[in-house]
C-alpha cells in the first residue's frame, strides 16, 4: 500500500508541476502533506493492526493530494481537484475526532464529522455546477451559486466551530497522565483548527495572505503531530500476541501487568484478580479495587476455562477493538489464575495485618478504659474512704458516733466493692470463668431485657479459655444489639458443638437490617472469631429478624 | 457450732475466723482450696462450712464442687458457699438437692455483721439464706408469657423475701404488716404461679427458686 501511495503522490507532483502556471508551493506542498499523511497511516496501520486510524490517515493524504490536483493545467485532474476540493478539511476533522481509536463516539463528534463531509462534499456540488468559472459548468446562475456558497460557509464553520469547542472540552477533561500525549495532540489539533477557521474569516479581507502564511505550515504539521503522538505515549505497539504468550509467565511484581499492557498498547491498563469467594476484585498487592474504573476505562473479564479469574482495565477510548482486548484476556487467562492465588494470598495477608491491628487497638482501648475507671472511681473512693477512718478513729472516745461512722464506712466499702465487681465483670466475666459458655448464657439471658431462651447441645467438656471468652463475647455483644437496635420482642441463643466447632447462634425476632459492615462492634467480634479461625456471619434481612452464628473450632 | 471456713485468700480466711470466734462459735479448721475443703469436712465433721466458690486450683467453681461433694456424703452439714459475684445459676445447682441448710450470699455481706450472723444461724438451724441481689436478678428476668408478671408489686416483694429463705414472721417484720396478711399474699401467689402448697419455709424456697430459674422454653 505504500508503494502504491508513494507512485500516486509522484504522479500527482509531476501533474502539477506540468501546469506552468502554478507556483513552487502549489506544486510541493500538497504532495508533501501527502506524504506526511501516508507515512503517518502506515506507521499506525502497522503499530495497530486492528484500528482503522492509519487507513483514515492515508485516505486523508490521498484527499490532500487529490485537492492538489485543482491546480493541475490538464481539465481531468483539474476537475477531479476542484471537485475534491474542500474534502481534506473534513477528513482533517474527521481524523481529530477519530484519534486514537478511529471510532468516531458520541453523538456531538459524530455531528460535527458528517457536517464537516455534508459541506465539502454535498454542498460543493453546486461550486463545480454552478460557478462562473467552474470547469464543468452547467448553468451560469452566479446568485444561485452565492447563496448556496453562503450555505456552505456556514455549516462548514458551525462543523469547525464545533470541533474546536469539543477538542477544548477534551483538553479540559482528559484525565490520567498517561494520556498526556494525547491532549498535545488535541492541543495541537485546536490550534490548526483555529487558525483554518481564522483563515476562513479572514478569506474576504486584506488579511488573508498574512493568514494563509500561517496555515500551511500549522497544517503541514498536523499529521507530523499524528505521527508523535502515534509513536510515543500510550499508543504503543499492539497486537503482539506471540510476544506477550512469550513474556506471559516473566517474574517479577509488575511483569505480568507490563506485558498485558504492551500487549493492548495501553500504559495505564490494570489487571485485577478475583476473590475466591467471586465477590470482590484486588489488585496485585491484594488491595480491593472495583468500579468505577476512571474515565474512558471499561473492565474485560477474563475467565479460565468457565472461571472468572480476575479482569484488565483498560482505557476504551485507546483501544477500539474489543475483540483485540478478549484475545489478550483469553491468552492471559491461565497466568490471570495462577497469579490470583498469590492476589488472594496477598489479600488475605492484608486483611489480617488489618484485623491484628484493631484487635491490638481494641486491647488498648480496653486497657485505657480499665485504667480510668479504676483512677475515677474505686481508687478516689478508697481514699475518701481512708479519710472517713481517719475520722472514727478521732471520734474514739464516743461509742455511738463510732458506730455510726463504721457502718457509713463499711457501706461505703460494699459500694467500692459493687463498682470492682462491675469492673471485673467488663474484662473479664466471672459467669464465664465459673460455669462455662452455656452457664455464661444463661446468665446473660437472666439480666437481658427481653426473654432469652437458652439452649446447648453436645457440648462436652470445656473448650480453652479463649474459645469460651469469644463465645461469651459474641452472645454479649449481639444480645445488647438486639436490645440497642432491633426491636425484639424475644431471643434464642443457642450452643452447640458441629465437627470440632463451637457454634453459637443468637437470633431474634426484631427488624432486621443489621449491617456488619456499620459500627466497630459486630466487626470486632468478627475478628476475635477469625483470630481464633473461625467464622462469623451475620444474616439480618429487613424485617426478618437478625442472626448472628460463630463458629469457633475448638482445636488448637 | 462447730465451723469449717474455706478461702483462699489469707487475709479473708483470718478476717472470717476472727469474726466467727468472736461470735462465739468454734472454727474447726481451715482449707485454702477445694481438695483440702472436702478432706478438713472429712476429718472434721463440722455443723457448719463457710466456702467461697472460687478457689485454686483451677480458680473456677471448686467450692461449689467441694460443698455439694460434702452435702451429698453428710447431709446433716449446713453449707453457705459465698461467691464473688451475682450467680445465680450456680445458686440454683447448690439448690437443686434441696434448700435445706443451704445459703447462698455475695462475699461483701460479710461486712454487715448482724445480717451475716443471722443467715448463718438461720442455715445452722436447717433453714435457707440466698442473696438478696441473686432473688432479685431471678424475680426481674424476662419470660415468654410469664405468671410472675401477673404478680402485684406487694405480692413481688413478699415473693422475693420468701425466696431469700425468710420465715413468715420475719418478712411480717420487714414489711410492717401481720403475719396473717402475709400468708394470705404467699397463698395468692402459689395460686398464681400454679406451685403446690409447701409448708416448710425451706421447701418453698426451693420451689420458688426452681420456678423462678426454669428454663425459658425453646421459643419460635
Amino acid at each position: 500500500m505504500g508503494a502504491l501511495a508513494g507512485a500516486l503522490i509522484l504522479l500527482a507532483a509531476a501533474v502539477v508541476a506540468d501546469n506552468p502556471e502554478a507556483t513552487p508551493a502549489e506544486v510541493v506542498i500538497p504532495p508533501l502533506v501527502a506524504a506526511v499523511f501516508t507515512a503517518g497511516g502506515l506507521v499506525a496501520a502497522w503499530r495497530r493492526p486492528h484500528n482503522r486510524f492509519g487507513l483514515l490517515m492515508v485516505a486523508t493524504g490521498m484527499a490532500f493530494l487529490a485537492s492538489g490536483l485543482s491546480e493541475a493545467a490538464l481539465p481531468g485532474p483539474r476537475a477531479a481537484g476542484l471537485v475534491l476540493d474542500t474534502l481534506p478539511l473534513a477528513m482533517t476533522l474527521h481524523l481529530l475526532m477519530a484519534f486514537p481509536s478511529g471510532r468516531v463516539d458520541g453523538r456531538a463528534p459524530r455531528a460535527v464529522v458528517a457536517a464537516g463531509y455534508t459541506a465539502s462534499v454535498v454542498l460543493q456540488v453546486p461550486q463545480w455546477l454552478l460557478a462562473g468559472d467552474s470547469v464543468l459548468q452547467a448553468a451560469d446562475a452566479p446568485g444561485a451559486a452565492d447563496a448556496l456558497f453562503a450555505v456552505q460557509a456556514a455549516v462548514g464553520l458551525g462543523a469547525l466551530a464545533g470541533a474546536i469547542v469539543l477538542l477544548a472540552r477534551r483538553i479540559a477533561r482528559a484525565p490520567a497522565r498517561e494520556r498526556r500525549t494525547l491532549r498535545l495532540l488535541d492541543a495541537y489539533g485546536l490550534l490548526a483548527l483555529l487558525v483554518t477557521l481564522a483563515a476562513a474569516l479572514a478569506a474576504d479581507t486584506g488579511l488573508a495572505d498574512e493568514v494563509g502564511v500561517v496555515q500551511t505550515p500549522v497544517l503541514m504539521g498536523l499529521p507530523l503531530a499524528f505521527l508523535i503522538a502515534l509513536s510515543s505515549g500510550g499508543f504503543a505497539r499492539a497486537g503482539e500476541l506471540g510476544e506477550l504468550v512469550a513474556r506471559i509467565d516473566d517474574e517479577g511484581p509488575d511483569a505480568l501487568r507490563t506485558a498485558i499492557a504492551g500487549a493492548l498498547g495501553d500504559d495505564g491498563a490494570r489487571v485485577l484478580f478475583a476473590r475466591d469467594d467471586g465477590t470482590a476484585l484486588v489488585d496485585e498487592a491484594g488491595r480491593p479495587a472495583g468500579p468505577p474504573w476512571g474515565e474512558g476505562r471499561r473492565a474485560a473479564e477474563v475467565r479460565d476455562r468457565d472461571r472468572v479469574v480476575g479482569a484488565i482495565v483498560y482505557d476504551a477510548g485507546l483501544i477500539a477493538d474489543e475483540a483485540l482486548v478478549d484475545e489478550v484476556a483469553r491468552v492471559a487467562g491461565l497466568a490471570i489464575a495462577r497469579r490470583r492465588l498469590t492476589a488472594e494470598l496477598r489479600a488475605a495477608l492484608a486483611e489480617l495485618a488489618r484485623s491484628r491491628r484493631r484487635i491490638v487497638v481494641a486491647g488498648d482501648e480496653e486497657r485505657r478504659r480499665i485504667a480510668r475507671d479504676l483512677h475515677d472511681g474505686a481508687q478516689q473512693r478508697i481514699v475518701a474512704l481512708g479519710l472517713d477512718a481517719q475520722r472514727i478513729a478521732r471520734r474514739a472516745e464516743d461509742p455511738e458516733r463510732v458506730r455510726v461512722a463504721a457502718g457509713d464506712l463499711t457501706r461505703g466499702l460494699a459500694d467500692v466493692l459493687d463498682e470492682l465487681r462491675a469492673l471485673v465483670h467488663g474484662i473479664m466475666p466471672a459467669p464465664l470463668v465459673e460455669r462455662g459458655a452455656e452457664g455464661a448464657a444463661r446468665w446473660l439471658a437472666g439480666r437481658t431485657p427481653i426473654p432469652v431462651a437458652v439452649a446447648a447441645e453436645g457440648l462436652g467438656a470445656r473448650p480453652a479459655p479463649e474459645v469460651e471468652a469469644t463465645a461469651y463475647f459474641v452472645m454479649a455483644e449481639s444480645l445488647a444489639n438486639t436490645v440497642k437496635y432491633a426491636r425484639a420482642t424475644a431471643a434464642d441463643v443457642r450452643l452447640s458443638a458441629e465437627d470440632g466447632d463451637l457454634v453459637v447462634r443468637v437470633s431474634d425476632d426484631g427488624e432486621g437490617g443489621a449491617d456488619p459492615a456499620q459500627g466497630s462492634g459486630l466487626r470486632g467480634l468478627a475478628d476475635r472469631v477469625e483470630a481464633l479461625g473461625g467464622t462469623l456471619r451475620v444474616d439480618s434481612p429487613p424485617g426478618a429478624g437478625t442472626t448472628v452464628e460463630a463458629r469457633i473450632p475448638c482445636a488448637s | 457450732m462447730r465451723v469449717l471456713i474455706a478461702e483462699d485468700e489469707t487475709l479473708l480466711r483470718e478476717g472470717l475466723v476472727r469474726l466467727i470466734t468472736d461470735e462465739g462459735h468454734e472454727v474447726v479448721a481451715t482449707a485454702s482450696d477445694g481438695p483440702e475443703l472436702v478432706r478438713r469436712a472429712r476429718d472434721h465433721a463440722p455443723d457448719l462450712v463457710i466456702t467461697d466458690i472460687r478457689m485454686p486450683p483451677t480458680h473456677t467453681d471448686e467450692g461449689l464442687r467441694g460443698a455439694l461433694e460434702i452435702r451429698a456424703r453428710r447431709p446433716e452439714t449446713a453449707i453457705v458457699v459465698l461467691s464473688q459475684h451475682v450467680d445465680e445459676e450456680g445458686a440454683l445447682e447448690l439448690l437443686a438437692g434441696g434448700a435445706e441448710r443451704v445459703g447462698y450470699l455475695l462475699k461483701q455481706r460479710v461486712m454487715d455483721v448482724d445480717a451475716f450472723m443471722d443467715a448463718l444461724d438461720r442455715v445452722a438451724a436447717g433453714g435457707s439464706a440466698i442473696d438478696p441481689e441473686v432473688v432479685a436478678v431471678m424475680v426481674g428476668r424476662r419470660r415468654r408469657d410469664d405468671p410472675v408478671d401477673h404478680l402485684t408489686p406487694r405480692q413481688r416483694e413478699v415473693l422475693s423475701l420468701m425466696a431469700e429463705g425468710m420465715s413468715n414472721a420475719a418478712i411480717a417484720g420487714r414489711l410492717f404488716v401481720t403475719e396473717k396478711a402475709v400468708a394470705r399474699h404467699i397463698a395468692a401467689i402459689f395460686g398464681t404461679l400454679r406451685l403446690p402448697p409447701a409448708p416448710e419455709d425451706h421447701r418453698r424456697v426451693k420451689a420458688v427458686l426452681m420456678y423462678l430459674g426454669r428454663d425459658e422454653g425453646a421459643g419460635r
